[in-house]
């Protein structure tokens, strides 16, 4: 059944994958020129052969798994060979696109099934799969491809339940393959910079009290998706694959059965950085959040919206325990505004950092009395001065510190003179310059390659603990109360 | 035109049936390396009107007024709205032109004048279209949604109707992928009555302002999709095939058809 020819070159020794994952582990581009963090091997390591192909399977030709996909254009290593899917709609042209778009990856025909169990049958060359269905498929079908002896990338969240989370934990156990989960912020160079270079080899934020993440999206940008002219599935296939109607199908994430709503579609990515950034997890959570605008009743525009199951909001509250005290994160996520966009906050004594993916959300401040300069000199600085007019600035506002004196100032009262001086402005010096999942599939193929799962910047265990993390929040929305993580929460037996 | 260099042609005998074209519309020569036929091709005259061609909608100066009817073409809903994003550097794009677009909403033709394209046979230079089928080229719906349009490979592709017989054609309305704004490079339009277009092959509207598709260079301007399509004058240009070509948008590499329609008369033999 596999038309696709057995090119692949033979691995030709462990050295030179080193050196590539070194390169790539530790370099970073920034404007006017490239930044080598840490150990890099530099320039030699660059020109070493790219590393055996891997034969991959996508499973889930969504939105998500186009992502992958697109992303995968400049990661060496990645040999597609198949998809499946459910929706001939999305699998189809998955595999064209492949097969066209991504030429200089793939040769030959990328083949196409329904299920996983017939492609993992009839695909027995395949080292890899990718997830990318709805949630509540992924530990059922990591487990399938990692009990058939293949790596597994499969995007995050790692399930809509706690319980199959854990399973995927003994999944990847019990089994030997390479098991990355799609937290892709773990290997962002921008974030490692920050993380690695900012907070904890310079301390530059000193301690950090207060952590801040948000995903605002708007009516527009949340919209309850439709379904194509004349792409309705059957609703005999429907229901055999598990879904109660279309949709359910194409609004998945917004029903329990098979997702986690917003707050774990969006926020796992950045209530995860909380975790990643200081390496702990949470002691409490408190949270609110309910189905206020997708609620079936009729909008401002006359039409009846769509009716969800899972929050549309959520505003949640962290309590952790750094070493150097108590430090506590909001997060929210809202899909009636698109306001400030999304992007995590870290608030520390001495400075603060706004991170994002997108790459205008790039600011370090310091705090008055703060002198960083020293840390923006030399070859390869970690940050640099701000530029002018850098997009957001608002966030601390350069002023003068003799403000001028309000109109009432002689005559009622003084003028409050205890806020605070404005910060001084420097950027991250590191800029991902490939679409922001590519470093993670690269960090993937990389330990396929070399078989080495210490080598994985999201094994299953870390990722398990930002999904109870996650999922915990709608135990405190239920409650109405604070509920407190132990440490029998993040490990699995 | 190309903006992204990366393109990949992925039908190499395409070339085969390279064309160069003529101001009078009598088929060339292919000559793939230039030569006297492309010379002539790139006479400003070359394809169908040019930049400074007359209004599109203009009825047939041939007809007489009483042997006119007025054709109202149905057109979709808008799918985007405001200001269209800036679509990069594109040396020969029209400015939009809200007022000549109302101009042409209904226009004037010879009597017995249908959109002949409806429900014909489509085929392609990429016969196993990337999204939707063929056929929703002609099927008479030109909605920008999913579901109805047709997504063909990166690179110079076409798209062709058999109209089933001989038809005089006067206008041409062409969409493509009007849901968010994008240019279509190297649009070029051409009918002929030979299924290979290697002989008697009109251009009736060529974009191609560099000649970067190597079939003759067009003086007709590159434009943002919207819901109103593009309005081609067929000058009555006798052919039962129609073949249009483009070759990525600004977007992304690929190509896509939600509709085409070609008003025409049967020939008179």
């Amino acid at each position: 059944m596999n038309a696709i020819p057995n090119n692949s070159p033979e691995p030709s020794g462990l050295s030179r994958f080193m050196d590539r994952r070194g390169f790539l582990r530790n370099s970073a581009a920034v404007a006017g020129g490239t930044l080598l963090l840490g150990t890099s091997k530099s320039a030699m390591a660059q020109a070493a052969a790219a590393g055996r192909k891997i034969k991959c399977a996508l499973v889930g030709c969504g939105a998500q798994g186009d992502a992958l996909r697109t992303a995968s254009k400049t990661v060496d290593g990645i040999h597609w060979v198949a998809v499946a899917d459910i929706w001939g709609y999305n699998r189809k042209p998955m595999a064209r696109r492949m097969e066209l778009e991504n030429k200089h990856q793939v040769e030959g025909t990328v083949n196409q099934y329904e299920t996983i169990e017939e492609l993992l049958e009839k695909e027995p060359s395949i080292e890899a799969v990718f997830i990318a269905t709805p949630d509540f498929l992924h530990a059922p079908f990591s487990r399938l491809a990692l009990e058939k002896g293949k790596s597994v990338y499969c995007e995050k969240m790692m399930s809509n339940t706690i319980d199959g989370a854990r399973d995927m934990v003994k999944a990847g156990r019990e089994n030997k393959g390479i098991f990355q989960i799609g937290h892709q912020r773990h290997s962002n160079p921008r974030y490692i910079n920050l993380r690695d270079n900012v907070i904890r080899k310079n301390n530059l934020l000193g301690r950090v009290t207060h952590c801040y993440g948000q995903w605002n999206r708007g009516v527009s940008a949340s919209v309850p998706l439709g379904v194509p002219k004349n792409q309705d599935i059957p609703q005999e296939m429907l229901s055999k694959y598990g879904y109660a109607d279309m949709l359910q199908f194409r609004n998945w994430r917004f029903f329990s059965k098979y997702g986690a709503g917003p707050l774990s579609d969006l926020g796992a990515h950045q209530i995860d950085m909380f975790n990643w950034m200081y390496d702990t997890q949470p002691v409490s959570v408190i949270a609110t959040g309910a189905v206020d605008y997708y609620d079936g009743s009729t909008g401002e525009d006359g039409v009846q919206k769509a009716k969800f199951e899972l929050p549309d909001n959520v505003m949640c509250l962290y309590e952790f325990k750094l070493p150097s005290g108590t430090m506590r994160a909001y997060y929210q996520v809202l899909t009636t505004t698109g306001s400030q966009g999304f992007y995590e906050k870290h608030m520390g004594v001495k400075g603060s950092a706004i991170i994002s993916e997108a790459a205008l959300y790039n600011q370090v401040y310091a705090e008055p009395g703060n002198d960083w300069t020293k840390f923006s000199e030399g070859e390869n600085p970690f940050i640099a001065k701000a530029a002018d007019k850098i997009k957001n600035k608002f966030w601390e506002q350069s002023r003068n510190w003799e403000k001028p004196k309000p109109p009432s100032y002689t005559k009622v009262s003084a003028a409050d003179v205890r806020e605070s001086k404005a910060l001084d402005q420097w950027e991250l010096n590191v800029t991902l310059n490939e679409r922001p999942h590519a470093p993670h599939i690269r960090n993937f193929i990389e330990s396929v390659q070399t078989n080495d799962a210490n080598h994985l910047n999201c094994n299953v265990q870390a990722a398990f603990k930002s999904c109870v993390t996650v999922l915990k929040a709608y135990e405190a929305i239920e409650k109405g109360t604070k509920v407190l993580f132990t440490p029998e929460d993040f490990t699995v037996a | 035109m190309k903006l992204k260099s990366n393109i990949l042609l992925i039908a190499g005998g395409l070339m085969a049936a390279t064309l160069a074209l003529s101001s009078c519309g009598e088929q060339k020569p292919a000559s793939p390396s230039g030569g006297e036929a492309k010379k002539e091709a790139a006479a400003p005259a070359a394809s169908g009107g040019g930049a400074a061609a007359a209004n599109p909608a203009a009825a047939p100066a041939n007809v007489p007024a009483g042997e006119l009817v007025e054709i109202k073409p149905e057109y979709p809903k808008a799918m985007f709205v405001g200001t269209p994003v800036p679509v990069g550097d594109i040396p020969n794009l029209e400015k939009a032109d809200p007022e000549a677009v109302k101009a042409r909403l209904t226009f004037q033709l010879p009597k017995g004048t249908e959109n002949v394209a409806k429900g014909k046979t489509v085929t392609s230079s990429d016969p196993l279209p990337i999204i939707g089928t063929l056929d929703l080229v002609t099927d008479g719906d030109a909605d920008a949604a999913d579901g109805c349009y047709v997504e063909l490979a990166p690179g110079h592709q076409w798209v062709q109707i058999d109209l089933g017989a001989e038809y005089d054609v006067w206008k041409i309305l062409l969409w493509h992928f009007h849901k968010q704004a994008s240019v279509y490079f190297d649009v070029n339009v051409q009918i002929s009555n030979d299924p290979e277009f290697k002989t008697g092959v009109t251009s009736v509207y060529n974009s191609d302002h560099d000649d970067s598709s190597k079939l003759g260079k067009g003086a007709d301007l590159a434009y943002t999709e919207t819901n109103h399509g593009r309005l081609i004058d067929g000058k009555g240009t006798r052919g039962r095939f129609v073949r249009i070509w483009s070759n990525g948008n600004t977007a992304n590499e690929m190509n896509h058809y939600i509709e085409v329609s070609v008003y025409g008369t049967p020939a008179k033999k």
